[in-house]
């Protein structure tokens, strides 16, 4: 991993403190509050991430709101009175976008096998390439499981999560334990899946800041792209290069959890024809394969396309505008001692505290801002016991994209738990970072070696992200 | 790495401008004391008439009928009045939708005052007889299980507040010209579903009397003094925001301009009594009693004259405070141009007069929320439009 924007990073971060009355020793000390430039919100209460740009102009709030209803709206069933507004089906995971991002958040999974799903799915391929290089989608039940249906169409399973607890010592004695899902399906519509069908579990991640991943130049992932660890220092960094349907090419990943979609449209688009069944000009098709087609026959069609492509528009514009809550606890000496360490034991290697967008998204505003989503948006081998085993374009089966971590702390503000990772076995943020292994073994076990109060130095600096 | 050092430049001296703040030129004590003077007369009014709407659903339910559940309603309607009046005191962070600091506990906006809701969570609709909580016999009912069930699975599963209670005493609207019909017979006790509606209602009206109170109380107790003890710089960021962001981004964006957009005839504020017109009303009323610092009770009988921010602007820039209270009085005559229920307006065609009258109470709105940001500039106070 090459060094980042350091420069630039103690330049502001003088200048910041100047401003403060307490300006402390170290450089990286004091951390800044602004996480998302001019898109940070100071909102630490339940609607933490579900706030525009602060920097909109007022027209502009109306398509935020349109924008905002479409994530909203429950899709209903064709024909229907709202005719805007129907086509779920008939298979579907849940009838709308806020239905697995509540409150623009991040979705949980189950918390055993009596729990039906509501904010994650289950993917689904078998060996093999699509025409794109992306995932071949299962020859029955397509590229992912839809665990509801329309009445008169049945579901194509029932997921039962079940967790399997492994306990762990830290070195200084200390225990804890890990859980990990046991996935079953149950009521398969269409028989066995078969032996060579790979499935992952992706728990719905948090929408807000994504515009300003959006915006961060491609030049610049692939400055800090390491693909070869050509600096030897364990940590490679690859960028996924995916099929982007608008420009009808490849184009750079950086939206789901390996990075396999390229734009907040194609990522809008893609769920809307998945998840809820409604397909637009950009997916004209649902994850219906051509063995399941007879369940359309007594299926009324909600129209072609059945979201307008000016309501993608505005859901578009909606979910790029979504600001990012700002830093809380800024200047907690634990937070910072927090945040050192975070530097030291090599979690900013990946996780990265700076980022500059570009200068030539469509959206002004997301232009030029100083970011901190501590992400570099690059595939990561995170090793056996997180793989999912399912390759995703560039991505193997034990590579993930690294999460964004802004807005960490606020989860269970805004959406009640604290769960994490993409299949959600994370009960905590100490248990993400046990679970990280691969390229981040080596940050995990100093962690580990970590004494109890530095431990909890660093856990209460990220959760003050 | 040039353009990161330029932009480091640009940060850099933003940065230091906002280190640096010139002494202001005006005094807003007496503006801030009106402010929260009117907020707490606000709430107080807001608890009175929905303690006053309480009583009238004990008396609907001691024995429903035609009478008793009209009665009902239109205590509904008075106590909304107060209470739209009120919204511009959210957006940042106050008594309604902040974090209480002592406590952490959250204002209760979300709890009071979400809309839309899925009908078929709370009750029966057409086409699902069976549907909701008070048909569900394994749902527990009391005041904790219903507020712990708003909105988890999604926004619009609303459990509680103005609008569940809205659909309790009205049901689906479903009639083009009028609003929501539900029966009073549905609240006829003896029978295990309808007493289960009727525990719901009563459960509801507990709940909402007891939030606005938590508000007031919050007023009365100590925000206003927390409000009066901020910079002034800060506390009339918070103030003004306010009242931009109900202006512009509320109303205009999302009560009225992305009802029309959506092109659907029940995507309004109050669908069920179809007086959605009324909560437009009362919200302008609220900005205009903050803008002038005139409070005037909605039944008209108290009346008190304050500091508005109409007098705030004025004393820098008596131009602009001078096209904001235009921009207040022309959404005002505009709006009274639109003849309720406001479904109707959402049913015209485009072109129609009242999209036309629409879209111009839209652009007024926002010319004025616009307004606000100006004015916090020349008063050197940040405003910030909330998008929520």
């Amino acid at each position: 991993m090459r060094p980042f924007l350091i420069s630039f990073l103690c330049l502001t971060t003088t200048v910041w403190l100047a401003c403060r009355p307490d300006p402390g020793g170290d450089p990286l000390s004091g951390g800044e509050p602004l996480s998302g430039g001019e898109l940070t919100v100071f909102d630490t209460a339940s609607t933490a991430f579900g706030r525009s740009a602060p920097t909109l102009p007022v027209a502009e709030l109306r398509q935020v709101n349109l924008g905002n209803k479409l994530f909203n709206t429950n899709w209903v069933i064709a024909p229907s009175s709202t005719t805007k507004f129907d086509g779920l089906g008939p298979l579907f995971n849940r009838v709308s976008c806020s239905g697995c991002h509540l409150r623009d958040g991040r979705g949980r999974a189950p918390s055993g096998p009596d729990e039906a799903p509501e904010s994650m799915l289950i993917r689904l391929s078998v060996p093999g390439e699509d025409q794109h290089g992306g995932p071949e989608p299962h020859p029955m039940y397509g590229g992912q499981l839809q665990d509801r249906a329309i009445p008169g169409v049945r579901a194509e399973a029932r997921i039962e999560i079940h967790w399997i607890e492994q306990p762990g010592t830290y070195p200084d004695g200390t225990q804890y334990s890990l859980r990990e899902p046991d996935i079953r399906l149950i009521d398969l519509a269409h028989g066995p899946l078969g032996d060579d069908t790979m499935m992952s579990m992706r728990v719905a991640p948090a929408v807000f800041g994504g515009g300003l991943l959006e915006a961060i130049p491609e030049s610049e992932l692939a400055r800090v792209a390491d693909p070869d660890d050509l600096d030897g220092d364990g940590i490679s960094g690859r960028l996924n290069r995916v099929w982007d349907l608008e420009r009808g090419a490849m184009s750079t990943g950086r939206f789901g959890w390996k990075a396999g979609v390229p734009t907040l449209r194609q990522q809008n688009a893609s769920a809307f024809a998945g998840d809820i069944g409604i397909i637009s000009t950009l997916v004209p098709v649902t994850d219906i394969t051509s063995h399941q087609e007879s369940l359309l026959e007594d299926v009324m069609s909600g129209g072609d396309p059945e979201l307008d492509n000016h309501f993608l528009d505005r859901l578009t514009f909606y979910t790029q505008t979504l600001a990012v809550p700002a830093r809380r606890d800024v200047d907690d000496p634990r937070a910072r001692r927090g945040e050192t360490l975070f530097a030291d034991i090599g979690c900013a290697s990946c996780h990265l505290p700076a980022v500059i967008t570009g200068n030539d998204h469509p959206i002004p505003q997301l232009r030029n801002q100083t970011i901190h989503p501590y992400t570099d948006l690059l595939l990561h081998d995170m090793g056996e016991a997180l793989a999912d085993q399912r390759p995703e374009f560039v991505a193997t089966g034990n590579e993930w994209r690294t999460p964004p971590l802004w807005g960490l702390g606020l989860i269970p503000v805004v959406n009640g738990h604290s769960e994490l990772l993409h299949d959600g076995r994370a009960r905590s943020i100490e248990e993400a970072v046990l679970w990280h292994g691969g390229e981040a073994e080596a940050s995990k076990d100093r962690f580990t070696e970590l004494d109890a109060s530095d431990r909890d130095a660093l856990l209460t600096f990220l959760a003050s992200l | 790495m040039r353009i990161h050092f330029v932009v480091s430049a640009l940060a850099l001296a933003s940065l230091l401008a906002a280190c640096s703040s010139p002494a202001p030129q005006w005094d807003a004590t007496d503006h801030v004391a009106s402010y929260t003077d009117l907020a707490t007369r606000t709430y107080e009014e807001s608890v009175e008439k929905a303690e006053r709407f309480a009583t009238a659903i004990d008396a609907f339910l001691a024995s429903p009928d035609d009478t008793t559940l009209a009665l009902a309603r239109d205590s509904w309607i008075e106590a909304r009045l107060p209470y739209g009046r009120s919204e511009v005191f959210r957006f940042y962070g106050g008594p309604i939708d902040g974090i209480d600091p002592a406590t952490g506990e959250e204002g209760p906006e979300i709890q009071l005052n979400s809309w839309p809701l899925n009908e078929a969570f709370l009750d029966y609709v057409v086409g699902n007889p069976e549907a909701g909580i008070v048909n569900d016999l394994d749902f527990v009912l009391d005041r904790d299980t219903l507020v712990q069930n708003n909105a988890v699975h999604d926004e619009a599963d609303v459990t509680t507040g103005w609008h569940a209670i809205e659909f309790l005493l009205w049901g689906q609207d479903l009639d083009p010209v009028g609003a929501g019909n539900r029966p009073a017979s549905d609240y006829e006790p003896g029978d295990p579903i309808r007493d289960r509606r009727r525990q719901v209602l009563t459960l509801l009206t507990e709940q909402l009397v007891e939030d606005l109170r938590w508000v007031r109380d919050r007023w009365q107790a100590s925000y206003g003094d927390e409000l009066t003890a901020l910079p002034q710089d800060e506390a009339l960021s918070k103030i003004f925001s306010g009242v931009a962001t109900l202006a512009g981004f509320e109303m205009a964006g999302e009560r009225l301009g992305a009802a029309l957009d959506s092109g659907e005839q029940e995507d309004e504020h109050s669908c069920f009594s179809d007086t959605t017109h009324l909560d437009f009303r009362a919200n302008l009323e609220g900005l205009i009693q903050v803008f002038s610092g005139r409070y005037e009770s909605v039944d008209g009988t108290v009346t008190t004259e304050g500091h508005g921010l109409r007098e705030l602007i004025a004393s820098v820039d008596p131009d602009q405070a001078a096209v904001l209270e235009n921009l207040l009085a022309e959404s005002w005559q505009t709006l009274e141009r639109l003849d309720p229920p406001f479904d109707a307006v959402l049913r015209s065609p485009p072109g129609s007069t009242h999209r036309i009258t629409t879209e111009e109470l839209i652009v007024h709105l926002q010319q004025f929320a616009e307004g606000m940001v100006t004015a916090g500039e020349s008063l050197g106070i940040e405003v910030v439009i909330a998008a929520e």
